[in-house]
């Protein structure tokens, strides 16, 4: 390394010489892509770059890939972006009525640019109505907003609160507390519409503790968000003053729910002269005005989980999901324990959510 | 009952297919070493093909925050839920009885793969 200062730029206009030797302490190299990385590693972490998702929202790389490994496309799209392929493995495999599309882009956890992310969740819309419900009648749709800035959400609530399929308004759960009375506009505009609020992870969710090590850990427990948010709209007094507000809680889990509701009303006893507004027992809140999506449902012994409904004292609080095409994908065919009646199933497969979405009765239905 | 499915040299170690038994849909392995196994087509668990999963290696029981990477080849990962099989036996990886599926013995005969059900 003896190359002397030259004085010549790339395009051999010339430049006065430096008087003196030159360190720069700070150029970017790039790597082409991260495929380059590649030859320098080994197993198990080889394993993850299958399936590498970069460090987007979610902070982890999913180690075992985040889809079931026969929805991935042949021309390396991503899963879930094929109709065909959906309708194929999904619609017509499980001779389905109704599908609820719930996306998985998120601006609503946006945590700067709100304007954009207002942006984003407007084109979003427009994008999926025309790629993906005109498509299929038996979609349903989720209406995606940005919270972040209240009047840009009820804007999107506005225009699109008619259409014939969009039957829920998307509000991810984040890191804020979404019974804020800041949100309370997208909670009246929504009941106006006559729309359920529809709430799944955002990946940006995180635990008591922040972040944890490990993607397992994460996915263990990012229930406690959910246990939060159902706490928070209820305390926050959502259903005071919007009755008609409807919350379906997808992806969250349901088993924690009958000790939140013994928690929540063992605390409400104590400390109602903090919540005034709240006008009954918090767990006849839950009740009336949540539902919680099946997937991914645990397999404990079959016996515990007729029990788990039963403790619930409803056999109307769960909505069967499949979470397609995720790796952790709920069968139709096999997930529902065994203990569950045909009666109790008819309702968590069909009735609660033809119920709660307030759907027509398809064709099909009176088999 | 025996039969023929493929050639000998049909898989190279590492590749797996899916073939007819009898009425059976089976899923025929190829191991690391060389070796051939065989395990029920259908996952214990909520019944994805096995065979759309990953033949693979995967982590051994280790200390805290050591990954020790083995079983190359030999281990069947299921492509929903990602139950990992151990061609071998069918039995999982972790510790459940049920969680097992059916394994053939399988002979290589005059070049020729052969099942036994
Ligand atoms: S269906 Fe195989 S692990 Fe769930």
């Amino acid at each position: 390394m003896t190359t002397a200062p030259t004085d010549e730029t790339s395009e051999g206009k010339r430049v006065r010489p430096a008087p003196f030797p030159i360190i720069d302490t700070d150029v970017h190299e790039r790597m082409v892509s991260i495929e380059d990385l590649l030859p320098y590693m080994k197993e198990p972490f080889l394993g993850y770059m299958k399936h590498w998702t970069g460090w987007g929202e979610l902070k982890y790389t999913h180690p075992i890939g985040g889809s079931r490994l026969d929805s991935l496309l042949p021309n390396g799209n991503v899963p879930g972006s094929d109709y065909q392929v959906l309708k194929e493995q999904l619609l017509d495999r499980y001779d389905m009525d109704y599908a609820i599309l719930t996306g998985l882009f998120y601006p609503a956890t946006m945590e700067a640019q709100f304007e954009l992310a207002g942006a984003l969740a407007s084109a979003y819309n427009e994008w999926y109505v025309r790629n993906w419900l005109e498509k299929d009648d038996r979609f349903l749709g989720s209406i995606h907003v940005a919270p972040q800035i209240p009047e840009l959400a009820v804007r999107e609530i506005e225009k699109w609160g008619d259409h014939p399929q969009m039957v829920q308004v998307l509000l991810p759960i984040g890191s804020v507390p979404l019974g804020d009375p800041f949100y309370h506009s997208i909670y009246e505009a929504a009941q106006r519409k006559n729309l359920v609020v529809g709430m799944h992870q955002g990946n940006s969710v995180t635990t008591g503790f922040g972040q944890p090590r490990y993607y397992i850990e994460w996915h263990t427990i990012l229930s406690q968000a959910f246990m939060g948010t159902v706490v928070n709209l209820i305390l926050n007094g959502v259903f005071d003053k919007y009755p008609g507000t409807r919350i379906a809680m997808l992806e969250g889990g349901f088993t924690w729910l009958p000790s939140l509701m013994w928690r929540m009303d063992h605390n409400y006893k104590s400390l109602r002269v903090e919540v005034p507004w709240v006008k009954r027992l918090p767990s006849e809140y839950v009740k009336e005005h949540f539902r919680f999506s099946t997937q991914p449902i645990e397999d404990p012994n079959p016996q515990f989980m007729l029990r788990m409904v039963e403790m619930m004292e409803s056999d109307e609080l769960l909505m069967f999901s499949t979470d397609y095409p995720h790796w952790d994908f709920d069968s139709p065919l096999r997930s529902l324990p065994t203990t569950f009646s045909p009666e109790l199933k008819r309702k968590i497969f069909y009735d609660n959510a033809k119920n709660f979405y307030q759907l027509p009765d398809s064709p099909k239905a009176a088999r | 009952m025996r039969q023929i499915v493929c050639s000998s040299e049909a898989l190279v170690p590492g590749q797996k297919m899916a073939v007819q038994v009898g009425k059976r849909s089976v899923v025929l392995v190829r191991m690391g070493n060389g070796d051939y196994s065989a395990l029920m087509d259908t996952c214990p668990h909520q019944g994805a093909k096995l065979s759309d999963g990953e033949l693979t290696g995967t982590t051994l029981p280790s200390g805290v925050g050591e990954y020790v990477y083995g079983k190359e080849a030999a281990v069947l990962r299921c492509p929903w839920h990602r139950w990992e099989f151990d061609v071998t036996s069918g039995q999982a990886l972790f510790e459940d009885r049920r969680a097992c599926v059916k394994h053939f013995e399988v002979t290589i005969e005059d070049g020729n793969v052969v099942i036994h059900y």
